[in-house]
């Protein structure tokens, strides 16, 4: 309860917690915010030459190269950049912590065998893993999420098994065990609140570049399929008019930006909030 | 002594493997010993002497590489690890450094209560209870419980140690350095303090340091260990007053006397204790040793009771003669 009210008196987090929350409300409420559907050309959209128009009365962030409401565009692709951004990066921190703290906490054979794996995973291109991966399983918004997951899994791993070693090694560990703790115990006492704060700073930074790899996806035709909108395919599909109506391609960058920082800010308050050792510490 | 001593180490040795694998180490070499309920065991030695080493292996926090712990009359390398478990509310550890041995993100109250939830003694109420009750006896101020360790000095977290060392009720305490991380005038209040809960609770102590000075106030019996063998062993006043072993002659000349006049001719070791993957052969002492003898350099000697006082155990040739040979 505590914790809360302290969060709460930072002012960055009311900024962050605003954000989030705009964006999560018109993922949820986007038919009924959006002014239009998103799939919807209009003849009205483009100029007679066939270029995108800009702001105007009518849609109020202008249109895209097929003449579509881009308001409406980036409203409803909040819900897509959200459930890959919390879905994929949830699953990919729950795997990579998972392995992580085995492979820290057991070490010897297992946790050498997982590691190497992640070093194979890690020496592997991302981007051909997740094309193999997209081309082995039909496209949906799940099957990028999980594919995503699968590629980011391993830099949480490694983050997580270098700290869980040197946690691991820390003399409350075993003064702990001295008392006669079980390992689960120690894991979950000890390990687990020490680990909190990177998993958190790692999982925020995580959302941003999920959002971004699934728009790489989108981009080559194995993410997110069209017409559905993400914010990363509307920056990919009007890449060609950025010099003529750079709203197109900064607006939508914009909303991935303040939603990847909103979630950094977030996180590092939590992280400092947590550890008894910095709280209260404003910076 | 009684034929069911309250500890018995018997011949416990601890080898180490480098991690080549080439080079073994042998961090505690054969050490015997008998302890009974509510003394206290002193073991001094110089850095690398195995004496922290000697401390886990009693606690069975590292298993013996060969020889036993037997602790009130259980074999502990024979128990299963539940066993262990559970036996470990009887004898507990005190680390050196306050710093790093209490988790910096729970609070005092939380730490002291640890061993509590661990074993599972008392209702939820209760254990809330004894540890005020603890904390009030270790000297902790009542508002401390919900303050974190980071925000207390140095001897207040020793304190916080002790009380979660003493609050399962153990018989046993194997303290390892406890004193040393600490300033001077903070030293002589933790061993006050821990002197004190030894009358109160009888507790047995097993009190680790390479300080001669703080060993002397506190022990009943010494062990001194070089490279991982004891060297002598007696009574503290035995020790101190008629040290054998050239080794503990040095060490005992090099405690600061209180009268400047009261200045014995100092023995000066030379060099350092030589590295534990070399020893050198023969007695392990001859190169520092100013009585070295050539019969030092090939043979070792054995740990042999003293004739005069057979508590007294001493490992050197130049006592062969007044010793028992056994």
């Amino acid at each position: 309860m505590s914790t809360l009210k302290r969060l709460i008196k930072r002012k960055v987090v009311i900024f962050s917690v605003a954000i989030i929350g705009i964006i999560v409300s018109s993922a949820i409420f986007a038919p009924l915010i959006a002014p239009f559907a998103p799939e919807t050309q209009f003849r009205e959209g483009l100029t007679l030459e066939g270029s995108p128009l800009g702001p105007n009365s009518k849609f109020i962030l202008g249109t895209d190269l097929l003449g579509r409401d881009l308001l409406s565009r980036l409203i409803y692709g909040a819900r897509t950049s959200l459930l890959i951004g919390l879905l994929a990066n949830g699953v990919a921190v729950l795997i990579g912590t998972f392995f992580g703290i085995i492979a820290g906490f057991l070490r010897g054979r297992i946790g050498s065998a997982i590691m190497r794996f992640t070093d194979l995973m890690m020496a592997f291109p991302a981007l051909l893993l997740a094309i193999t991966l997209s081309a082995i399983f039909s496209p949906s918004l799940f099957i990028v999420a999980l594919v995503i997951a699968m590629v980011n899994w391993v830099q949480i791993a490694r983050v997580v098994y270098t700290q869980t070693l040197s946690i691991s090694e820390k003399e409350f560990i075993e003064a702990s065990r001295s008392l006669g703790a079980t390992n689960t115990r120690i894991l979950r006492c000890h390990i687990l609140p020490h680990l909190a704060p990177f998993i958190l700073v790692w999982s925020t930074l995580g959302i941003s570049t999920t959002v971004l790899l699934e728009a790489t996806l989108s981009y080559l035709g194995i993410g997110v399929r069209p017409p559905t909108p993400s914010w990363g395919n509307i920056i990919f599909e009007n890449q060609t008019y950025f010099q003529t109506a750079p709203w197109l391609v900064f607006l939508p960058g914009l909303a991935i930006v303040m939603f990847a920082l909103s979630f950094n800010f977030l996180g590092d308050a939590l992280r400092d909030e947590l550890d008894p050792t910095q709280r209260g510490r404003e910076n | 002594m009684n034929s069911h001593p309250f500890l018995s180490v018997s011949d416990v040795t601890k080898t180490f493997q480098e991690n080549s694998g080439k080079n073994k180490i042998k961090a505690v070499d054969g050490v015997s010993f008998n302890l009974d309920q509510g003394e206290t065991l002193g073991i001094v030695g110089e850095t690398g002497s195995g004496k922290s080493t000697l401390g886990r292996l009693i606690l069975n926090l590292l298993e013996p590489t060969s020889g036993t712990v037997t602790f009130n009359s259980k074999n502990l390398s024979s128990l299963s690890t539940k066993e262990m478990r559970t036996s470990r509310r009887e004898m507990q550890m005190i680390f050196q450094d306050p710093f790093s041995s209490l988790d910096p993100r729970m609070t005092v109250g939380d730490l002291i209560r640890e061993p509590l939830d661990i074993h599972k003694i008392k209702s939820k109420q209760d254990r809330h209870e004894l540890v005020q009750s603890t904390a009030k006896s270790v000297g902790l101020p009542a508002n401390s419980l919900d303050r974190y360790p980071h925000e207390f000095s140095g001897g207040q977290r020793q304190r916080i140690a002790i009380a979660r060392a003493i609050i399962t009720n153990p018989k046993l305490i194997v303290a390892d350095e406890p004193v040393s991380a600490l300033d001077v005038s903070i030293q002589s209040q933790i061993l006050n303090l821990l002197l004190e809960l030894q009358r109160k609770l009888e507790l047995t102590y097993i009190f680790i340091s390479h300080d001669l000075s703080v060993v002397q106030h506190i022990a009943d019996k010494i062990m001194v260990l070089y490279l991982g063998k004891v060297v002598e062993f007696g009574t503290n006043f035995e020790i101190f007053n008629n040290p054998h072993h050239p080794y503990t002659k040095a060490l005992i000349s090099a405690v600061p006397k209180i009268n400047p006049h009261d200045r014995t001719d100092r023995i000066v070791l030379l060099g350092d204790i030589p590295s534990t993957t070399s020893k050198p052969p023969g007695c392990h002492f001859n190169p520092r040793c100013h009585l070295a003898m050539d019969m030092c350099r090939v043979v070792e000697p054995a740990l042999l009771a003293i004739k005069s006082d057979p508590g007294h155990q001493v490992s050197c040739h130049l006592f062969v003669d007044e010793s028992f040979t056994q």
